[in-house]
């Protein structure tokens, strides 16, 4: 059975391509175009659409400095600031995090290594040799006390489970499960765990059996390993550590779903994450595990301004994302010409808990924690557990003599709330939260303006918006701008009725499920510190000194 | 499901996402050419809405392209993508597309390249759809808008495209594509909608000419009508009617092509008429009349999609036949049709092909003989088809036994595997067509490649049903009407043989005359007798010999040699400068009558502009030298004369004006009930059996040696037309491709020592053109390719005038030709 998709070789020659120079020349999109039979114009569409590929070639050395919104807590705006000044140094924005890096910023010379900068506060200088002197971080593996951890998943996961120590122990377990369950057993018993998608908010149980009940031909189980949105990298952390664990998870779901094909997409940059599925397929075939069931990567760049599921069904389908996006709302079905269940590490392994009888409803999830903590880490809490337990257990707490203004939950679809939610469960704070939003915590203490912020993620929803429909291409930027005329002192009153009107268009208009939530941090902003923009507004007065001193 | 659309919500909502457009929007409303026509400031002002000033999202963008046709300022793109949208799903051209993302994102083409240097075909048709500025039409830009609109056929090629002229105090100030009910629907190629330019140019012809020694000078039309006359009975009466030719013409209706050919016939007394058809489609008229009875397209474009697969071959569709490559590239591209391209040029159209085949130039009998080989051998052939509805069979598939894959790879270089596909694919199909056109018929074999045609279809059962059948696109706009109303030396109308005493008969008693028995001269012919002497008058309507003959340079010599030659002509073209008369006539969108495209769809024409100062329609003149001939040819219109012509013409029987409307009929149409047949041969052929021909495998007449050792083929360009008296006079046209090359393959350039754009000299057994190198993989190796549009280059100076034996037409695609570096001017 197919399951590269056909735009999956489009994409791997034009990274080929792209990778062999350190740019895509003209002449390589004509010539890749025409080996497969697909116009130049879409060939180039689609290239053009990724931030990874670029046209022309990059100045030697030049430093991309990951403007993801930890990132951007930890100063990477004042880094970028500080580069800027330095002769001949030309840092571009980074966003689909190339690198383990969660949350700490990260400066990365291009194709020479990663290096991990410190942070760099308004006013500090940066010299070329802070950049040196920083410790070169390998691309292949995430650093180790990322892993390490309490809960279902990350408990007792000292260091990573790699496909050979899989198949040394695991792998029996799965074939004899696979054979002693039917299909229709398998999904009773994924009913009876209640576990919940993560990326839709639906039982999964529900989605697998819309799938095994379907009419579609062939259906087709998906885990996107990239993480839903910048810089966020549980995703690709859980599917580092234990790669077999996410496949043992898709080929259960196939196997409930009864569809032959699993596709795992990949993260190109992360190189230590494809080489790690590749060789895990690789033993999968060697081995003859559950033949019945064919499993594939798909590796293209992570960062996709689009819905990811619209966008990574696009790539796969060799379609521009506006295409996809326009073929998703004349009917999801047409998106992959199949029925899919697409979902991330997290959810697959939880899945893969039913081999060993543990399927039950989950209690905990994969959380991020950034911003103003101790010790920024990825950890697994509790759902019962409040904010502040999860950060003074997992990050080390709160810096001393930090005064926290905010908490922003759930990434770049999620959006910043009152400390006093630090006091609210996990289980409730995340239903407040758009479903694709991730479980990602940032502290924010009194330095940052919050008005900043939300120009902050309207300049993000600019770059995670396609542009196909209207609204999506031209929202981010008018409300960008209205945020600006606050920061720069023009503000009006009636800009703030503007930006609620305009977002509250895009959710009810935009092509695609993204448009709606991608200024979701702005709303939020408005709603719980519009004493703070009013101020901005009518006094002239940034608390933070950000916009003015 | 109850659908609003007028919803407080619904209306607010469209409100604010115009308003947010707005933003992004440039204010340059007051002098964008859209003007009135821009849909996004009609719906802002219906809605009270402006440009804000205050809050917007600038998006400055280069004016780009130096293309001559069209505009792009996409500052003004609104992100619709209609133009995306019509690119791919109506044009098949996959141009352009969306590309960025955010403010940045535009419809872009690969590489963000110029229109003419990506896949844009310049048609237009995104131009036409784009609601705002974005893309304008350069020709059109400050004509101001038009003050009434009318509805032609396009003068140029056989498809019959429906052209919507959008007219300004009687000037052509745009032209756009009628979509209702035409056969183009919203599509035109460039030449359609940027061609024009020709109609109100300054060298149109505005009154008779006649010579006074050298020189032509004007004169009245009374004196040159009689001029005319006079020199007609001084030939006729000395070396008597057959010393005389006429040319008739496939840019006239049909009206016109009736009243000449009877005004050659019944009054002065010869079948010596005929028009270009003879230098296209003549073997087809020829090898299709002999399979089928009928020598026209079985079947009609609407039905070109029903084809599972599609065999082009001989036909550089996508740059000669645009709007039918349109219709080909979306059937492909939506998944229903599997494409076959057999062409020795590797054409554009290869890209849409499951299958191409590259045969060596003037191999297609070798080639089509081992498709049916294959088919015999491989068990594929419809049996039951060759039994009950074909003769002949069994003589014919003797002859094809020798041609196997292996053989034929030897003789057209194509590899077995390839042709076994392409037999299996064609063979296979529940429904599979056969389009072609001059790379086909013009060869000294030309019959026998259209046959070897018909034999490939009938063996397969392609005939007579949707989505099937055998279908020559015919070069000029009337080239197939000219053949359908007896502007042939060898039938009266309907395809009559002169030399049919009944038929005869009819004739004479409708016309009052005694008519010729004997078939007249081909065109070919009598340029020919001509040169022997033997001829000594033409009168030649619409048609440039001096350009469009092979060996032009004899045809030339002969056209010096004639006694007397009347050109009768919109331009004065490289023949009339040397004629005795010259008669301004008009353009077609000057005058009312009926065109026949090359699916035999007879479709209205109605009158648009004035013509300049005295020029007349052809009709008319040709009305006029009869009655002062004595032979009275008095009509009320060009509906009269159709009303004769279906009177006579069974396949036009039930053809009428008032039948007619917008949406025209197909032939044969025998009766005022008949409703027109899309599709021949339905239940038997037209002459009863199906005819199966065994052809045999012949080289071209002409094939290199050590003296001339490189291959000319000739063909047309996508931006000129004929012999360029149309195309060259309209300025976007001519701006864009003002002369002609000779396209070398970069490997024997290389050997030649000769660079892209480096002077370069062709000469044949015939003669020396001189031209500029252009080097493309286009040409295969050994060959090279011309074409004839430019004088300056005539490329018919080259080619060898042999002609096929029944079409009688001239091997113009191959020749053998030297290619030499030439000193720069």
């Amino acid at each position: 059975m197919d399951v590269r998709g056909p735009g999956s070789a489009l994409i791997e020659r034009l990274l080929e391509e792209s990778d062999r120079k350190g740019f895509l020349e003209p002449a390589a999109v004509d010539r890749v175009s025409r080996e497969l039979s697909v116009p130049a114009s879409r060939g180039y569409s689609i290239a053009g659409q990724l931030e990874y590929f670029r046209f022309s070639p990059s100045p030697e050395g030049q430093v991309k400095i990951c403007s993801g919104p930890a990132c951007r807590l930890a100063g990477s705006s004042h880094t970028v600031q500080a580069l800027e000044a330095l002769p001949g140094a030309g840092p571009v924005p980074l966003l689909g995090s190339p690198i383990w890096h969660t949350p700490i910023l990260a400066a990365v010379p291009d194709r020479k290594g990663t290096a991990m900068a410190r942070s760099v506060k308004p006013g500090d200088e940066l010299a070329t040799a802070d950049l040196q002197r920083a410790p070169l971080a390998t691309v292949e593996e995430p650093t180790r006390e990322l892993l390490s951890g309490k809960g279902e998943l990350l408990g007792g996961l000292k260091r990573r489970r790699s496909p050979a120590d899989y198949f040394r122990s695991g792998a029996r377990r799965l074939v004899m499960f696979l054979e002693r369950s039917t299909p229709g057993e398998t999904l009773r018993a994924m009913k009876a765990s209640r576990l919940i998608d993560t990326a839709s908010g639906h039982e999964v149980a529900d989605i697998i059996e819309d799938i095994a009940n379907g009419e579609a031909p062939s259906g087709m189980i998906v885990c996107d390993t990239g993480g839903r949105e910048p810089e966020n990298d549980t995703a690709s952390i859980l599917a580092w550590a234990d790669p077999m664990g996410v496949i043992e998870g898709m080929l259960i779901a196939a196997h409930a779903a009864g569809v032959g094909r699993v596709m795992l997409f990949v993260p190109h940059e992360h190189r230590g994450l494809k080489e790690s599925f590749a060789r895990s397929i690789a033993d999968l075939k060697r081995y003859g595990l559950w033949p019945a069931v064919d499993v594939e990567m798909f590796a293209a760049p992570n960062f996709i301004p689009a819905d990811r599921e619209i966008g990574i069904a696009s790539l796969y389908e060799g379609l521009t994302l506006s295409e996809g996006a326009s073929r998703a709302k004349a009917s999801p079905m047409r998106l992959w010409g199949a029925d899919v269940f697409i979902s991330d590490p997290e959810v697959f392994l939880r899945i893969s808990k039913l081999v060993s009888g543990r399927g039950k409803a989950a209690t905990s999830r994969i959380i991020s924690v950034g911003g103003r903590v101790n010790r920024p880490c990825v950890a697994e809490a509790a759902l019962t557990s409040t904010a502040g337990e999860v950060i003074s257990e997992s990050a080390g707490g709160i810096p001393d003599g930090s005064a926290i203004k905010a908490v922003h939950f759930g990434g770049a679809y999620g959006g910043p709330l009152r400390p006093v939610a630090l006091n609210s469960g996990l289980r409730s704070l995340f239903g407040r939260l758009d479903s694709a939003g991730s479980g990602q915590i940032l502290l924010i203490d009194r330095d940052t303006c919050m008005v900043s912020w939300a120009e902050y993620f309207a300049w993000l929803g600019e770059q995670l918006c396609c542009g196909a429909c209207a609204v999506g291409r031209l929202g981010p930027s008018f409300v960008r701008r209205l945020i600006g005329k606050i920061t720069s002192g023009k503000g009006e009153l009636s800009d703030l009725e503007e930006i609620r009107n305009t977002i509250e268009l895009m959710k009810e208009t935009s092509l695609c499920p993204q448009g709606g939530r991608i200024l979701n941090p702005v709303l939020f902003a408005l709603e719980n510190f519009s004493g703070e923009f009013e101020e901005h507004i009518s006094k002239k007065k940034c608390q933070a000194g950000v916009c003015w001193p | 499901m109850d659908i609003r659309t007028d919803s407080p919500r619904a209306l607010e909502a469209r409100r604010r996402t115009l308003e947010l457009i707005l933003t992004n929007h440039p204010e340059t409303c007051v002098i964008c050419e859209k003007g009135n026509a821009c849909q996004l400031r009609d719906l802002a002002s219906g809605m009270g809405l402006a440009l804000s000033s205050e809050k917007r999202v600038g998006t400055l963008r280069g004016i780009v392209d130096a293309n001559p046709f069209i505009h792009r300022d996409l500052s003004k793109c609104i992100g619709c993508q209609i133009c995306v949208r019509a690119c791919r799903e109506i044009q098949g051209a996959e141009a352009v597309e969306f590309t960025g993302i955010s403010t940045g994102s535009s419809p872009l083409t690969a590489n963000d390249s110029e229109l003419a240097g990506s896949a844009c075909e310049l048609c237009g048709l995104c131009v036409a759809m784009c609601p705002v500025g974005a893309l304008i039409e350069k020709p059109s830009k400050h004509t101001g808008t038009e003050d009434r609109r009318a509805t032609v056929i396009c003068p140029y090629c056989g498809v019959g495209c429906t052209l919507e002229l959008r007219i300004r105090e009687d000037r052509i100030v745009g032209v756009g594509a009628d979509v209702s009910g035409s056969v183009n629907g919203p599509s035109l190629c460039a030449k359609g909608r940027y061609g024009l330019g020709y109609v109100g140019h300054p060298d149109r012809l505005t009154a008779p000419l006649v010579r006074e020694g050298d020189e032509l000078v004007e004169t009245s039309w009374e004196d040159a009508l009689k001029r005319f006359t006079e020199g007609l009975r001084r030939i006729t009466e000395k070396h008597g009617a057959d010393a005389v030719g006429v040319l008739a013409s496939a840019k006239a209706t049909n009206e016109e092509n009736y009243l000449i050919q009877k005004f050659t016939r019944a009054c002065i007394g010869t079948n010596n008429v005929d028009h270009c058809a003879r230098l296209c489609h003549s073997p087809t008229v020829a090898g299709l009349s002999a399979a089928f009875g009928s020598g026209a397209m079985t079947n009609s474009l609407e039905d070109l999609a029903e084809a599972d697969v599609i065999l082009l071959t001989g036909t550089n569709t996508i740059e000669n036949h645009p709007v039918i490559a349109q219709m080909i590239k979306t059937a492909v591209l939506s998944g229903g049709t599997r494409l076959i391209v057999s062409d020795p040029r590797d054409i554009s159209m290869a890209r849409y092909a499951e299958v191409t085949l590259s045969p060596r130039l003037g191999t297609d009998v070798a080639w089509l003989n081992g498709m049916a080989n294959v088919v015999l051998s491989e068990g594929l052939a419809d049996e039951r088809f060759i039994k009950e509805r074909t003769e002949d069979f069994d003589e014919w598939r003797a002859s094809v036994e020798p041609y196997t894959p292996e053989l034929v790879r030897k003789i057209t270089g194509i590899k077995p595997a390839d042709l076994k596909w392409a037999a299996r694919l064609y063979a296979s199909a529940s429904a599979a067509a056969i389009y072609y056109a001059m790379g086909i018929t013009q060869h000294s074999t030309g019959t026998d490649n259209v046959k070897a045609v018909a034999n490939l279809a009938m063996l397969t059962g392609n005939i007579g049903r949707p989505g099937t059948g055998v279908n020559p696109l015919r070069g000029q706009n009337n080239v197939q009407g000219a053949c359908d109303v007896g502007a042939l030396p060898n039938v009266f109308p309907g395809y009559q043989q002169v030399t049919d005493k009944k038929v005869r008969k009819e004739f004479e008693k409708a016309w009052g005359v005694k008519l010729p028995a004997a078939p007249g001269l081909t065109v070919t012919e009598m340029i020919e007798a001509a040169a022997k002497g033997k001829l000594k008058a033409m009168y030649i309507i619409g048609e440039n010999p001096v350009m469009t003959e092979p060996d032009a340079s004899h045809a030339e010599a002969a056209l010096c040699k004639l006694d007397f030659l009347v050109i009768q002509d919109i331009f004065l073209t490289e023949s009339a400068a040397i004629a005795d008369i010259v008669l301004p006539s008009m353009a077609s969108v000057e005058k009312e009558g009926t065109f026949t495209n090359t699916e035999r769809l007879v479709q209205r024409s109605r009158a648009a502009v004035p013509a300049p100062s005295q020029a007349r329609s052809d009709a008319d003149i040709v009305c006029d030298i009869a009655g002062l001939m004595k032979y009275p040819m008095n009509y009320s219109g060009p509906s009269a004369v159709m009303e004769e012509i279906s009177s006579l013409t069974p396949s036009y029987g039930g053809i009428s004006y008032s039948r007619l409307g917008r949406r025209g009929l197909r032939w044969p149409c025998p009766d005022s009930k008949h409703r027109g047949t899309k599709i021949l041969h339905l239940k038997e052929f037209t002459r009863g059996k199906g005819k199966f021909h065994p052809v045999e495998y012949i080289q071209p007449a002409e094939m290199p040696d050590e003296e001339y050792p490189f291959i000319l083929t000739t063909g047309r360009m996508p931006y000129q037309f004929h012999a360029g008296s149309m195309s060259r006079r309209s300025a976007a046209l001519d701006e864009y491709t003002p002369e002609g090359w000779a396209e070398l393959n970069p490997s024997d350039a290389k050997s030649l020592g000769i660079k892209e754009g480096d002077p370069i000299e062709l000469s044949s057994r015939r003669g020396t053109v001189r031209t500029t190198a252009r080097l493309s993989r286009r040409s295969p190796r050994g060959a090279v390719f011309m074409s004839f549009h430019f004088a300056e280059q005539a490329a018919n100076k080259l080619t060898n005038p042999v002609l096929d034996k029944e079409g009688k037409i001239p091997e113009f695609k191959v020749c053998a030709v030297r290619v030499e570096p030439a000193v720069p001017e």
